[in-house]
């Protein structure tokens, strides 16, 4: 597999050409109105994409994502909902409380907590509207590009084991999840809820590093959740309350927000109303390609590599395929090396020689449930799940 | 539980001599704290951004507003009904026609 270095000499674009694109001060994410800042002043982060200063909604840009299968700390997405977010956390002092339908309600602290066994995994954290500024018809929300997603190695120990410490009462139905984020005044608690067998699945864990660093503030400083092949709507950061329920959660950001058609794909004709939903949940498989750097001149009949990332969503990557008649044929790109399902997986291709002229190039993953990427784009007026087939234009002279 | 290896096991792996990595946040960790960079964001001069400025600023910065694509009036009127309705925004429902009107002059066209 040609390395990164090996890649750019192909596309014959020399370490001046990648000094001057760092140095670009505005992003265009490829939608009306999708112009932003790449800022630097943000704590414990890189260089981002600011969508939203207050609560913060910081993205990363894709040439970030597509250097390493596991997202730089520092280039991870944020997402806060409420503007009050904790700015300071004393490890001493912090708690994380147990309650609800147990048999010993419980608090325990960062050490207790670090007794239990440990784990470690990769995957994959998405945000539920990632793309929604790419949605046509456009749709209101957070107008993100592609990068509210990243990938870490994720350390912490299993919910099931916290559960299991405070014993859940029968009757259990479902797990509430919250974090030191507040609403404003009246507005509900940002809280989520995982039925009761997927919060005791062994998968679900309370991740207090990622990429074997501690969390940042940002990214949910002491402790998060990890619900692996999730949507991030469930991975509840800085979380301090853990709650058993006996009925079903029927707060707000369960029963009102983050809810999907529950149709085939999540797909709806645009413009449709009072279709039956369902909370968002596993997320689907998406190949992304890293961008080719900027003016990067591709010779014609001479080879040139394309690589990328792909995730398989709740289940693992089986197979990266491109395009380069829009979907009529398909050739298996190589794929990296597993890490794990639910993480990113790196796919690389050699394309043979092109005559002078402009080309689009489509990827697509398969993962191992057997979905595919579909070459259209789904439509919902959430503006979520969206992961149409992806292309770059090429041109080689 | 192939994915899921216990601590001791990684820590054989990777022949670490660290007995307690990573970087876990035990109770004698230094406090965290950050400062978040000042507020640029802002609604147009004028009196429809000073209006929307008013009302919309208290929960969130302007630019989640301003960076919206272009809404007709209905649907920020349920925007509007949104912010009320689910999240308590203190917003005079008598004043949602002016509310609307403004955000229609301040979006993009
Ligand atoms: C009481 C607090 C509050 C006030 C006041 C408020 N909002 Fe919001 N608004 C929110 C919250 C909370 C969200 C959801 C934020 C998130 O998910 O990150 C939101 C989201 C939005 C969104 C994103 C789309 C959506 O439906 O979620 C828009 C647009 C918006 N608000 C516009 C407005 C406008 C216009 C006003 C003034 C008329 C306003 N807001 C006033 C709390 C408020």
């Amino acid at each position: 597999m040609p390395d990164r270095r090996d890649a750019l000499r192909l596309i014959g674009l020399g370490a001046a050409g990648i000094a001057g694109r760092a140095a670009a001060q505005d992003i265009d994410l490829g939608f009306a109105g999708g112009r932003r800042a790449l800022a630097d002043n943000w704590p414990q982060k890189g260089a981002m994409i600011v969508l939203r200063e207050r609560a913060p909604l910081l993205e990363t840009p894709m040439d970030v994502l597509g250097e390493d299968v596991f997202t730089p700390n520092d280039r991870f997405f944020v997402r806060w909902h409420y503007d009050d977010i904790p700015l300071s956390v004393d490890p001493a002092a912090f708690r994380l409380r147990v309650g609800g339908a147990v048999r010993r309600p419980l608090a325990l602290s960062l050490d207790a907590l670090r007794r239990l066994p440990r784990v470690e995994l990769a995957a994959v954290n998405q945000c539920s509207g990632n793309s929604r500024g790419f949605f046509t018809p456009r749709v209101p929300g957070a107008q993100w590009g592609d990068g509210a997603i990243g990938n870490a190695m994720w350390t912490g120990v299993r919910l099931r084991d916290v559960l299991d410490m405070a014993g859940v009462a029968p009757g259990a139905v479902a797990v509430r999840l919250a974090g030191l984020d507040r609403p404003p005044p009246g507005a509900p608690w940002f809280e989520k809820s995982l039925a009761i067998d997927h919060a005791r699945d062994g998968e679900v864990m309370i991740a207090f590093a990622m990429n074997g660093a501690a969390l940042s503030l940002l990214n949910g400083f002491p402790i998060r959740l990890v619900v692996p092949g999730w949507y991030s709507t469930y991975w509840i950061k800085s979380l301090d309350r853990i709650e058993v329920l006996t009925a079903p959660d029927t707060g707000y950001w369960m029963a009102k927000a983050y809810r999907i058609p529950a149709t085939p794909g999540a797909n709806v004709v645009p413009g449709a109303k009072d279709f039956p939903t369902v909370p968002i949940g596993a997320m689907v498989p998406r190949a992304f390609i890293t961008p080719l750097p900027d003016g990067a001149k591709l010779v014609a009949d001479q080879p040139f590599a394309v690589r990328g990332l792909a995730m398989g969503g709740a289940h693992g990557v089986a197979r990266v395929d491109l395009s380069m008649d829009a979907g009529r044929t398909w050739h298996a790109a190589r794929l990296g090396p597993d890490q794990g399902r639910y993480g990113f997986r790196r796919w690389s291709a050699t394309i043979a020689g092109l005559r002078a002229g402009g080309y689009r190039l489509w990827a697509r993953c398969t993962n191992t449930a057997g979905e595919t990427q579909a070459m259209d784009a789904i439509w919902n007026p959430g503006g979520y799940m969206r992961n149409p087939a992806p292309s770059i234009a090429i041109r080689t002279a | 539980m192939r994915r899921l290896l216990p601590a001791a096991l990684m820590a054989l792996a990777a022949c670490s001599a660290e007995p307690d990595a990573p970087a876990a946040p035990a109770n004698d960790a230094a406090p965290v704290a950050i400062a978040l960079p000042a507020e640029t964001a802002a609604f147009p001069a004028g009196p429809a951004g000073e209006l929307l400025t008013q009302h919309c600023t208290a929960c969130h910065s302007a630019d989640l507003v301003t960076r919206q694509p272009p809404l007709t009036a209905e649907k920020w009127q349920a925007t509007v009904t949104k912010m009320r309705e689910a999240y308590h925004a203190p917003l005079d429902p008598a004043q949602d026609r002016q509310l609307v009107a403004a955000l229609l002059a301040v979006q993009p066209r």
